[in-house]
């Protein structure tokens, strides 16, 4: 029975990421994981910190329905009516700065600056809040999923951390997957010509145009309602 | 001016705008149309129309309705009477994905091929909504709805007596004999109430 809950999470958080519609921020995702593409440990800690951070998101929400009883619908609503709104001008920005036509001040308390500088410069503690945003923005297919699929076998189960830590590793199992064998592909040819420095150069400057496409789509799909 | 000046400019423009339009929509008072929505939804809510969609069309029969209630000798042969009806709605938002109109054209076509006559006579009507309207929210509590859902109601003496949400139909989408096969079964079992 336990392993049927499992599987049943895994396998909803797997057709959520493959379905249609979280198909731009996943091409997003994608790019932002694989952008130290020469680096496959950087790749790989990108990749699960990506997925953890959606997990983290579906166990939050999962502990508040499931704890607390927060009305899901409201909840539902809320996140389906505002948070793909708001996406669109946030990737447009991260974009703007991994291009470098912004610049971010950091402006994190001293002792953990450094700390922070250092992730923020892998792009590790990035995937992790990426992971997080991208988990938040629910369109029908994925909200049908979560909150019509898996929160019902969750409040069965009065399981609001589990399943739904399992659900986000099904949903960004794809991501991960796809993005470790590109790595493993350039990789490959990177030993063959040594040109690591010029491919990152390019792999950086590709993200940053694909964040800014995918949030120009965005805003013209939930703000200007014209897609 | 060189073309990363230009670039980052424009995307400026564009990420003011959004931000804009974004507080505009949230914030700018609905046009009269949705006005005219919230009329009939609500009259339709609280009285029966034995006319058939369109919604705003039922107004005008809404007199002979009421005298066909007060001939009703009691709520209880009410029920078998015409007085009372199914309403299947479908609720979506303002925006539309692939999945979201496969299920809406597919409930639509089910109920077209299998219910013709009840659409016909008045006893089954199919309702698409936008739950992203204000004067619709209410349906999201109502009905407990957390993505595009297709809901059957029926209504008999302008009271609901009865709801079920269809949550296969996100599961069915992919098999179109079944997802015909299955809002069938599932409008037949409430029409028999009515």
């Amino acid at each position: 029975m336990e392993l049927f809950l499992l599987a049943s999470a895994v396998w909803l958080g797997i057709l959520t990421s493959v379905s249609p519609c979280p198909l731009a921020t996943n091409i997003a995702a994608v790019s932002f994981i694989s952008r130290r593409i020469t680096q496959r440990n950087t790749v790989f800690l990108s990749g699960i910190l990506y997925t953890l951070g959606r997990s983290l998101t579906y166990i939050v929400l999962g502990v508040l329905i499931v704890k607390t009883l927060v009305d899901v619908p409201i909840l539902s609503d809320f996140l389906q009516r505002y948070v793909n709104k708001i996406l669109g001008i946030l990737l447009i920005l991260v974009g703007m700065v991994l291009l470098d036509l912004l610049r971010i001040p950091l402006t994190i308390p001293s002792v953990s600056e450094n700390v922070a500088k250092k992730l923020a410069e892998k792009g590790t503690l990035g995937s992790l809040l990426l992971g997080v945003v991208f988990a938040l923005a629910f369109c029908p297919v994925s909200a049908a999923l979560f909150f019509g699929g898996l929160i019902p076998i969750a409040i069965k189960a009065q399981s609001g951390i589990g399943l739904p830590l399992i659900y986000g590793i099904g949903t960004g199992l794809p991501a991960l997957i796809f993005a470790f064998l590109v790595a493993a592909g350039t990789g490959y040819i990177n030993n063959l010509y040594h040109r690591i420095a010029k491919i990152e150069f390019y792999t950086k400057k590709a993200t940053g145009v694909i964040f800014i496409l995918v949030g120009i789509y965005y805003a013209l799909t939930y703000i200007f309602e014209i897609l | 001016m060189d073309i990363r000046k230009l670039i980052k400019s424009l995307l400026f423009i564009f990420v003011v705008l959004s931000l804009g339009v974004l507080i505009y929509k949230e914030f700018s008072p609905k046009s009269e149309s949705n006005t005219v929505d919230v009329a009939a939804t609500r009259a339709d809510k609280t009285t029966v129309s034995v006319e058939p969609v369109p919604a705003p069309k039922s107004q005008p029969l809404k007199e002979p309705a009421t005298k066909q209630k007060q001939e009703a000798p009691s709520p209880h042969t009410a029920v078998k009477s015409q007085n009372s009806k199914l309403i299947t709605y479908y609720f979506h938002g303002t925006f539309r994905c692939t999945t979201c109109r496969t299920i809406e054209q597919y409930s639509h076509d089910a109920i077209q091929t299998y219910f013709a006559k009840e659409l016909g006579n008045g006893r089954l009507e199919f309702r698409p909504v936008n739950v992203e309207e204000p004067e619709n929210k209410h349906f999201i509590q109502d009905y407990q709805l957390v993505t595009r859902s297709l809901v059957l109601s029926l209504v008999s003496d302008g009271k609901e007596t009865k709801w079920k949400n269809l949550p296969d139909v996100w599961k069915l989408v992919r098999d179109k004999d079944k997802f015909f096969q299955y809002v069938k079964d599932e409008v037949e079992k409430f029409l028999k109430e009515t």
